[in-house]
């Protein structure tokens, strides 16, 4: 071992953590490629560090039971309702059902609500991850390719591989598609196509309705044509249903682009998860 | 009570989005922290109902599950004190910085019960470092706010502690152990 593989060792947790200047970690990098135990090390450490996050993921022992889950959502809404906060009537309705179905014994795998909120809040979360993946990087996790994602979360994404616009020729100039992965935005994974026309990101965002049973997001079963939202922050918001799926068309560009961008992604991804 | 009010500009929609979300990942740091599910569930309970109190302190953009790590240690911490006298870990870094001059290669077929039953086999200040880092995918800076410790500690900790989870799994590949799972009725540092 030379003094250099000594020196890139001693970074090597920093730099797995992606803590270290950009251009440490491509000194790093180099090294890597030309030293085989170097990087044979780096490997140990990487699949330690995904290793032991894997087993608290998947470990019974660690996971919460539904009955606190739901208990705990009834008390924080409680809480919630005595500091003056503003909760929706229907969410102290659903604290109450899920209640009663505690006391009742049934068991709640997850706490499901209807409400024209439940897309809202989907939708915020839509453009959480168009800011934090299209626009700035800021995501807590790579994101993967969307046949990894399918093979591990869900299936249907391998079906937006090839999903293209009906039209690329649109009258305010050329849509293009310059990215598809999946990614993680609090906890929900999405497909992401990411779009560029007018010079502007427009993110194409799929959520999987079994995406949301891990989660605590109300979530939205309603089916609903292609209709536009209220603006989140300066994102338009377009969104409609595909199978088993919510879309979300976001962008910062003037909400009569995003409709029209809209419109010639609907039919194809409709049609590309009703055959997935 | 201070907290959200209708005219503040956090929300329970806000909260419900941002903080919710975490909630499996919160249970499951503090249930291996407590190693008691009654006494997780507590904490677990706790640290919502004051990062609720408190939500119009956090920024919007940054990291909600560290901020909502940093409740959660700040106040098992404060139990701890309360329940009884804090027994200060010994100068753990020291001992350990002794025991793992050598550092065995990481073994290819690792089961879940090989990882946890070794990181449960190191000392407890470790065992947090690595969770905060390499499951909470925490920044140092955070981890340092979150445990109130210098940042200099959690570097030196992170890398000898995971130096010290290597010899472990090392010595439990060689005895065939398997244990370490959380069990209800010993919670951590009360034995």
């Amino acid at each position: 071992m030379t003094a250099e593989c000594r020196e890139v060792r001693e970074l090597a947790d920093a730099y797995l953590s992606e803590q270290l200047l950009v251009e440490t970690m491509h000194d790093i990098v180099r090294h890597l490629e030309g030293c085989l135990a170097c990087r044979a090390e780096f490997d140990g450490r990487r699949r330690l560090r995904t290793g032991m996050k894997a087993a608290f993921e998947r470990v019974p022992e660690l996971q919460p039971r539904a009955e606190f889950q739901a208990r705990l959502r009834a008390r924080l809404e409680a809480e919630a309702a005595a500091t003056a906060v503003q909760v929706p009537p229907w969410r102290h309705w659903g604290a109450l059902a899920a209640s009663l179905l505690l006391v009742a014994g049934l068991g709640i795998g997850t706490l499901t609500w209807l409400s024209g909120s439940s897309l809202a809040a989907l939708a915020r979360l839509a453009v959480g991850d168009h800011e934090n993946c299209a626009l700035t990087f800021r995501l807590a996790q790579k994101p993967i390719s969307l046949e990894q994602a399918a093979e591990v979360y869900d299936a249907a994404f391998r079906s937006l591989q090839t999903v293209e616009p009906v039209t690329t020729a649109l009258p305010g100039g050329p849509l293009e598609v310059v990215d598809r992965h999946s990614c993680v935005w609090n906890e929900v994974r999405f497909a992401h196509l990411v779009l560029r026309y007018k010079a502007t990101i427009v993110s194409v965002i799929v959520a999987s309705d079994a995406g949301a049973t891990a989660s605590w997001i109300p979530w939205a079963r309603l089916d609903h044509e292609a209709s536009a939202l209220p603006a989140v922050g300066t994102e338009q918001v377009v969104s409609f249903r595909g199978a088993r799926h919510t879309v979300f068309v976001v962008s910062s560009l003037p909400a009569a682009d995003v409709q029209a961008v809209a419109r010639v992604m609907t039919e194809p991804v409709k049609r590309a998860l009703a055959g997935a | 009570m201070a907290g959200l009010s209708s005219s503040s500009p956090a929300s329970w929609e806000g909260f419900e989005t941002e903080a919710l979300p975490h909630l499996d990942r919160l249970f499951r740091l503090a249930m291996w922290l407590e190693r008691d599910r009654q006494t997780a569930e507590d904490l677990v309970q706790d640290t919502l109902i004051q990062a609720l109190k408190s939500f119009h302190r956090y920024t919007p953009g940054t990291n909600c599950r560290a901020w909502l790590v940093t409740i959660l240690q700040h106040l098992r911490s404060n139990r701890r004190r309360a329940a009884f006298r804090h027994r200060e870990v010994q100068d753990v870094d020291d001992t350990i910085a002794e025991t793992v001059a050598f550092v065995p290669a990481v073994a290819q077929d690792l089961t879940d019960e090989d990882m946890l039953g070794a990181l449960r086999g190191i000392p407890e200040p470790f065992q947090d470092i690595i969770i905060l880092c390499d499951v909470e995918d925490m920044t140092y800076k955070e981890i340092a706010e979150a445990l109130s410790i210098p940042i200099g500690t959690v570097m030196s900790r992170l890398h000898r502690g995971r130096a010290a989870l290597r010899k472990e799994l090392a010595a439990r590949a060689g005895t065939g152990a398997q244990d370490g799972l959380p069990a209800a009725g010993s919670p951590r540092g009360t034995s």
